[in-house]
């Protein structure tokens, strides 16, 4: 890379702003369909029951009825999930959540097809529900899976526990909830099926995951990946929630029962909540040591994950957590145990952060505590704490690439909201408010991790007029790498932005490169269209013309092939961590915040007034589009730790829309400010590295901090709504759940966790998703 | 019964509005600004076979003053309220509740008259006009014109004592005094487009209080006993206002749902009480 460069690093404009700015029907729920008809899914009545039978005569019966289809209709394996497929395309033998599919139908309208459903009788014999993480543990629960309620044990020990917490000047113990969050995308899951004259399957469906997707799909049928054919892009959000199959299951089904009529799923909201992904609410019990100096010694964590009734991404989730137990810190000794277990509470999956922000809000709270009990700043006392370079992260990880954490620490000690703290918190004007200022740091791993097939392919055609065609299978999901990847082409091809259109989630034409997760787009695009675009500079330069429009003509004259693929292999650690599967990452992003909050006093609302976003992207591509990002997750942390939660009781939901499931608006996003650190990454493409989950991380500790700071209470169950806070201020023993009965069962669910016998040996239980078809690596 | 299968009927007058409902009673239903009528359809409830658009109605228009009531018509909406300079003047506590309604589109869209006709114990122009004393109009094409105490009309969640031929027409109260200090608090889960979890009313003047509780009990709620104490104290110190305050209390009758629990709710109409005096009080 030369140092002049013409786009890498500019903050250009969105390539897809226009069209959505003018609300064109860019999303595939939105586009006008010819002759469609209508689909719908008959979820679950119950959280958890057998099924005793199924009639659907009446509903097919129905005029206007199409097909009414059933699990004897999958024609293959009835069964999906991204790392094992325990979740059923259409129950059978029992539903274990509210939002299990049961039965499918098309009709001519939606009302029909909504009239069909209550037409299909299903009786169920109800089953106990298991509604709580920590007591599916337990010998004697019942059971949502026969394999067993611990979907995944890992358990990391190093270096002398005991002795450190022996030794140690100061322990800090504590127990902590996070939320059931969820991803609240404007578009809920959708999209249209439709088999075409030429027998091919097609399927337009916002998703994160084309080519995983398709064969997913191909396995249900029972049919060769080839004839279907997925767009799944752009998508109106999806921050994980689309990583797994949403509805492209169903599209395909029906698709096959409608005459090749085009079919169309769209999921109301309260169905989306019902059914879609969610993020895993975690109980941490993380008790930290450190030395009278202030030196950490010795981090010790009991994680509970609730993936609630499939396994979907629980796995990596709950060891993605793990992986950051000890954040962006030294610690010399860790004893952590985690469990992912079955529940009947909806299902849990990816969404941005991956587990990261469950564990971070214990740590960094407990480090301020620590900070308070040793009389030091809580900025300096992270310092004290970094890992640097060449050092083992907490789980023994060497840390051999670009660490960012020193330079994101240093450029929140010189933001405004740090820096100025004092008078900003002065700066409060009713008597009854009070002001704080919070501050936690995060680091991120990038990529799918150790073992874990990870890849980045791209092809890139010649045009006619000189221009490129670019396609690769991530999706454009809002975090405006269509954009990023224009640039990347236009760089490395010499040419203008314009000139670079970059088809995205096709896959009858994008290279696979897998998913848009992990903040893996901008890495793998970015470094698969470097490679490519040298393939195609190498044809330019073989045709001898003087212009790309030129060489066009000259290529076609040739007969030479003017489009080119290209494609590597991420980088990873060399050694993994044994027991705990995909660990260790290689490359990790970093971040830091300070969050400056007003407590009411009165009644316990918490304004959040300004956040410090410090980010370390590597080099960023995009400037304009890295602040964007920014300010998105601050928004998204804002409502994790103030507002979010999926209220489930009994396995049901309590608020299922968007009036009482409640997410920031513009009057609770606070003021952010964004300030890029770039820590250069060898092995990134230009020295990028990717950013776009890192800023939800450090929030809701941030945010914590403040509140302790604003109010001298520390909460401990997220979100932190008015309730808590005012209960919490008051001292009123509902704000208290860390009770000697907690601390009881918490010791016999590790004795029972670790006694547990399990299906799945830990770290090489899971079966691996197959490779993609067309593998060019 | 289908969306398909419901109409939306549009009449040019009151009259032929009043005709509608009165030929076809509980199966018609006036239709406002909509805002909580599509909620309500979209859940499967409020499935009436024939809705009876009113919104646009003159009759249902006005806002004047004479003869010593201020006068809201029921179609008028949030927007053409808390913009309006009458209401500034006379009744700036309306005016406020108004402005905390939902968000711009529903404040464009949604109506007194749907307010009172939805008749939610977390209305947020509810409490106002319990503070008011206000009266609301009701017509029908047997009966004529009714004027109903807004504390009788409404008999618990959902329902009001509007017969099914019967339109809200108008709201009508006395203007607040111009040196009066007054108080509108609403606390919800986020800085907008929340549902109260309490809301507060408040009037003040030499010997004269007025205190309205909405989402604390069935129906918006008069704290009386707080009343009495505001108008017999002499000085306000904060020991006092604290103490009147905390009456608030017992006056209120909560319940716990997915937003927050009784015994939260009844704190709160205590801290919302003692924040709303310290602010107009300043103390
Ligand atoms: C996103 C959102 C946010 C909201 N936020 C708030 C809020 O902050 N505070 C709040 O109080 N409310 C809020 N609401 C509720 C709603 O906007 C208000 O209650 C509004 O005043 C309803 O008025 P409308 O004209 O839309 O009524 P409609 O929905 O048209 O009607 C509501 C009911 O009143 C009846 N009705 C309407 N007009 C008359 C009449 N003249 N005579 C007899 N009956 C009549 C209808 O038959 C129906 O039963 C919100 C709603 C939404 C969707």
């Amino acid at each position: 890379m030369t140092n002049q460069q013409t786009w890498i690093g500019k903050s250009v404009h969105r390539v897809d702003a226009p069209a959505k700015l003018k609300g064109e029907p860019v999303y595939m729920t939105d586009r006008p369909l010819e002759n469609p008809c209508f689909g719908r899914v008959l979820r679950s009545r119950y959280p958890h029951a057998r099924i005793l039978r199924i009639d659907t005569a009446k509903a097919s019966a129905l005029p206007g009825v199409i097909c009414v289809l059933t699990h004897k209709d999958v024609p293959g394996l009835n069964g999906f999930g991204i790392v094992i497929p325990d979740q059923p395309v259409l129950c059978f033998d029992k539903v274990r959540m509210m939002g299990d599919a049961l039965a499918l139908v098309a009709a001519e309208t939606p009302e029909i097809a909504a009239a069909a459903l209550d037409l299909i009788e299903v009786d169920y014999e109800p089953l106990p529900i298991v509604d709580d993480a920590l007591a599916a543990i337990m010998p004697g629960s019942p059971l949502v899976h026969e394999t067993g309620n611990i979907h995944l044990r890992t358990v990391i020990r190093r270096g002398e526990v005991a002795q450190a917490f022996a030794e140690a000047a100061v322990v800090v113990d504590h127990v902590y909830f996070t939320p059931r969050q969820a991803h609240m995308f404007l578009e809920t899951e959708g999209g249209v099926g439709q088999l075409m004259p030429n027998g091919e399957l097609h399927i337009w469906c916002p998703a994160q995951a084309a080519f995983r997707d398709r064969l997913q799909v191909a396995r249900l049928l029972g049919w060769d990946p080839e004839r279907i054919r997925e767009y799944s892009s752009p998508s109106g959000g999806a921050f994980g929630g689309k990583d797994e199959l949403t509805v492209q299951h169903y599209l395909a089904l029906l698709a096959l029962h409608t005459g090749g009529r085009p079919v169309k799923i769209h999921l109301s909201r309260e169905e989306s909540t019902v059914a879609g992904i969610k993020r895993h609410p975690f109980m941490v019990q993380m008790r930290t040591a450190a030395a009278a100096d202030g030196t950490f010694l010795a981090q010790e964590a009991f994680v509970v994950a609730d993936t609630g009734a499939y396994a979907s991404l629980g796995g990596p989730v709950l060891n993605l957590a793990i992986e950051h137990i000890g954040g962006v810190y030294r610690f010399p000794s860790l004893n952590v145990e985690g469990y992912c277990v079955y529940t009947n509470n909806g299902i849990s999956g990816a969404f941005r952060g991956f587990g990261v922000p469950q564990v971070l809000v214990a740590l960094e709270s407990n480090i301020d505590e620590i900070a308070r009990r040793l009389g030091r700043d809580p900025l300096d006392l992270r310092r004290q704490n970094l890992i640097q370079r060449g050092d083992l992260s907490a789980i023994g990880n060497p840390m051999t690439t670009g660490v960012g954490n020193q330079a994101v620490l240093e450029a929140l000690e010189n933001s405004p909201t740090w820096k100025e703290r004092t008078a900003k918190k002065a700066a409060v004007t009713d008597p009854w408010k009070r002001r704080g200022v919070g501050i936690g740091l995060c680091m991120q791993g990038l990529g799918l991790g150790k073992g874990i097939p990870d890849y980045g392919a791209a092809v890139i055609e010649l045009l006619p007029g000189g221009k490129f065609k670019v396609g690769i299978s991530i999706q454009e999901i809002g975090t405006g790498n269509q954009t990023a990847y224009a640039q990347f082409a236009a760089e490395a091809l010499g040419c203008d932005v314009a000139d670079v259109e970059v088809i995205q989630g096709d896959t009858g034409y994008s290279a696979d490169a897998g998913t848009v997760t992990a903040t893996r787009s901008v890495f793998t695009g970015g470094k698969a269209i470097q490679i490519t675009a040298e393939k195609m500079v190498a044809l330019l330069r073989s045709t001898g013309a003087e212009s790309y429009a030129a060489a066009y003509a000259v290529a076609r004259e040739r007969g030479l092939e003017t489009k080119v693929r290209g494609s590597f292999a991420w980088p990873e650690a060399d050694e993994e961590i044994p027991g705990a599967f995909g660990l260790p990452h290689h490359i990790y992003g970093y971040g830091a915040q300070a969050a400056l909050v007003e407590v009411d006093t009165l009644t316990g609302e918490v304004q959040v007034l300004e956040v410090a976003s410090v980010v370390d992207t590597g080099k960023s591509i995009n400037p304009m589009g890295v602040e964007g990002q920014s300010e998105g997750g601050v928004a998204q942390g804002v409502g994790l730790a103030l507002m979010e939660d999926t209220v489930v009781r009994e396995g049901r939901f309590l608020n299922a829309n968007m009036s009482n499931y409640i997410i920031p608006t513009a009057g609770d996003v606070p003021k952010v400010e964004t300030f890029i650190v770039e820590v250069h990454e060898e092995k990134g493409p230009s020295g990028a590295k990717g950013m776009g989950e890192v800023p939800i991380v450090p929030t809701m500790p941030a945010i914590f901090g403040a509140i302790y700071d604003a109010v001298g209470v520390q909460m401990f169950r997220a979100p932190a709504t008015p309730e808590r806070v005012y209960m919490a201020m008051m001292g009123d023993p509902s704000a208290t759940e860390d009770t000697p009965a907690l601390r009881a069962r918490i010791a016999e669910g590790r004795r029972a966790g670790l006694a547990a016998q399990l299906h799945q040996t830990e770290g090489e239980g899971y079966a691996q998703p197959k490779g993609p078809e067309d593998e060019e690596a | 019964m289908l969306l398909s299968e419901m109409k939306v009927v549009a009449p040019g007058s009151l009259t032929e509005a009043l005709r509608w409902l009165e030929e076809h009673q509980d199966r018609a239903r006036p239709l406002a600004g909509a805002t909580d009528a599509m909620v309500r359809v979209k859940e499967g409830q409020w499935r009436s076979p024939i809705w009876v658009e009113i919104r646009r109605l003159p009759e249902l228009q006005r806002m004047d003053q004479a003869d010593g009531w201020v006068t809201v018509g029921a179609a008028v909406t949030y927007g053409r309220l808390l913009r309006s300079e009458l209401m500034a003047q006379t009744a700036p506590l309306l005016a406020a509740a108004a402005r905390d309604v939902g968000s711009v589109q529903i404040q464009a869209m949604g109506t007194l008259g749907g307010n009172l006709g939805t008749a939610s114990p977390a209305g947020d122009t509810i409490p106002p006009l319990f503070a008011l004393e206000a009266e609301v109009g009701l017509c029908s094409r047997g009966g004529g014109e009714r004027w109903v105490p807004v504390e009788s009309f409404f008999l618990g969640p959902g329902r009001t004592v509007r017969r099914p031929d019967e339109l809200i027409t108008a709201v009508r109260f006395a203007p607040q005094a111009p040196g009066e200090r007054w108080k509108w608090q609403k606390l919800g889960l986020r800085g907008a487009q929340a549902i109260s979890m309490v809301s507060l009313a408040l009037r003040l003047q030499p010997g004269f209080a007025r205190v309205a509780f909405g989402a604390v009990g069935p129906t918006v709620l008069r704290a009386r006993k707080c009343e009495a104490w505001l108008s017999q104290a002499e000085a306000f110190d904060l020991a006092t206002v604290r103490s009147i305050a905390q009456m608030a209390w017992k006056e209120v009758a909560p319940i716990s749902d997915v937003r927050a629990s009784a015994a939260y709710r009844q704190q709160m109409a205590c801290a919302l009480l003692e924040r709303g005096l310290r602010e107009v009080l300043a103390v």
